[in-house]
């Protein structure tokens, strides 16, 4: 089914939009979550509390690419998860090798700053994103919005995994030049 | 700020810029060229010749005597684990200043008509990569990159490698000083590698530095040291960098 019926139905209140969307990017969001939290259970649970999401969500949103619209929802989820998870202790796995490497662009901090919109921060972001190369944005996104491991990464940029590795220390440090003229505390 | 809020404010990202990042395009690209090989060979001809005006001496500035100590550590040995188990990482030694610096000199590999170019990329004025296939045996390929220096040291002051070759856990690489004409470099060898479960093709890269950007060649293991030598020594600079660029959208992000 297209894309746009099932947002249809999501708007006309149709709850057979749930069946087509698990039908459709059931796997998809699976995998996205399960990158994340590496267990089949949690990783089933983000996913069907995706579903709900999106159906309270759309309207009043209406997504651009409802396949992205998804994969973020899921992304989030399995991250408020895996940090309810690991609240006490450090995770393992790609997400907290992930996490190392976004430490760079911090500094020293492990201080929560309350005071911190994370809308805000993320709009920073993406005006930083823009100004970079479409190559170093794109393995960016794959490796911290997505949480991609480095070798799936240069496998599908058909590049090498020092490269990858390369371009993502690069983006790192110019991410943390950014957010300190920005005015971000680190 | 925390690394699990910077974290979760990438997960604010619009949904047009994830999407571009998923698109399987450069994957069927990479495919793509494989079927075409063949015919690319003749407009490689022709673009080697349209090029031939552009380019403007051998790089003799590229034989200097270095003062690095390349080295070789193993996943094994525990600094690696970070990225992966099966790697071993290349130091390169060299100091080529701490200024960011985009590169000046271009410079790109004049290959012999058996090879085809599949990939240019110039990224963000700081590395450009170049990829050639041979025509008669698609096993047999050529790999030629630059890295503006600050890049290559900063990558070590955060003291990780500056590369790293993927390897089966146990299969041993050869590290070496080699001298090619009055150009010295780090040259590596990962032999092919089969013990029935993992199996790896083998590759040889050299390593080297003009004293303002680093180099590196890779190419098959069975290529010979003449072969890498005649390459070494048909590096062209070039003036004109977009002519040799295809296959990746970055080719055109020159700020």
């Amino acid at each position: 089914m297209e894309d746009q019926q099932i947002i249809r139905m999501y708007i006309d209140r149709d709850e057979e939009a749930i069946v087509q969307t698990s039908r459709k990017y059931g796997t998809y969001c699976f995998r996205i979550a399960h990158g994340i939290l590496k267990s089949a259970e949690d990783s089933e649970e983000a996913v069907n509390d995706t579903w709900l999401r999106a159906w309270d969500s759309i309207p009043p949103s209406v997504p651009v690419v409802l396949k992205m619209f998804l994969a973020k929802i899921t992304r989030n989820l399995a991250f408020s998860r895996y940090r309810m998870r690991n609240t006490q202790k450090r995770g393992s796995g790609e997400l907290e090798l992930a996490l190392d490497e976004l430490s760079e662009c911090i500094g020293s901090g492990e201080r929560i700053d309350d005071a911190l919109n994370l809308k805000e921060l993320g709009t920073d972001i993406r005006v930083f994103l823009d100004t970079i190369s479409v190559r170093d944005k794109d393995i960016f996104i794959r490796r911290y919005f997505f949480v991609d491991e480095i070798g799936s990464i240069a496998h599908d940029f058909a590049m090498r995994e020092s490269t990858v590795l390369m371009s993502l220390s690069r983006t790192r440090k110019r991410l943390k030049n950014y957010l300190i003229k920005e005015g971000y505390e680190l | 700020m925390t690394r699990q809020q910077l974290f979760a404010a990438i997960g604010e990202l619009d949904e047009r810029s994830i999407a571009h990042s998923k698109r399987e395009k450069f994957r069927s690209k990479r495919i793509l060229w494989r079927v075409v090989a063949a015919a690319v060979v003749v407009v490689s001809l022709i673009g080697t010749a349209v090029a031939a005006p552009y380019i403007i001496g051998l790089v003799t500035g590229g034989k200097t005597e270095l003062a690095w100590s390349g080295r070789t550590e193993r996943a094994e040995d525990g600094t690696l684990t970070h990225h992966s188990s099966d790697q071993h990482g290349i130091w390169l030694d060299v100091e080529l200043g701490e200024e960011e610096r985009p590169i000046e000199n271009y410079y790109f590999l004049d290959v012999t008509e058996k090879w085809t170019q599949v990939l240019g990329v110039h990224d963000s004025e700081y590395h450009t990569v170049f990829t050639w296939s041979n025509v008669e045996n698609e096993n047999e390929w050529l790999h030629f990159e630059q890295t503006a220096g600050w890049v290559a040291t900063a990558a070590m002051r955060e003291e990780e490698p500056f590369d790293l070759i993927s390897t089966p856990r146990g299969q041993e690489i050869t590290a070496e000083t080699v001298t090619i004409g009055d150009m010295t470099a780090l040259r590596i060898d990962k032999p092919p590698f089969d013990d029935g479960i993992c199996s790896t093709q083998g590759e040889r890269r050299l390593y080297w530095t003009d004293g303002t950007d680093v180099f590196m060649l890779g190419c098959s293991y069975e290529t010979s040291d003449e072969e890498m030598t005649y390459w070494v020594n048909h590096l062209c600079a070039i003036e004109d960098i977009t002519s040799y660029l295809f296959g990746d959208e970055s080719q055109t992000s020159k700020k």
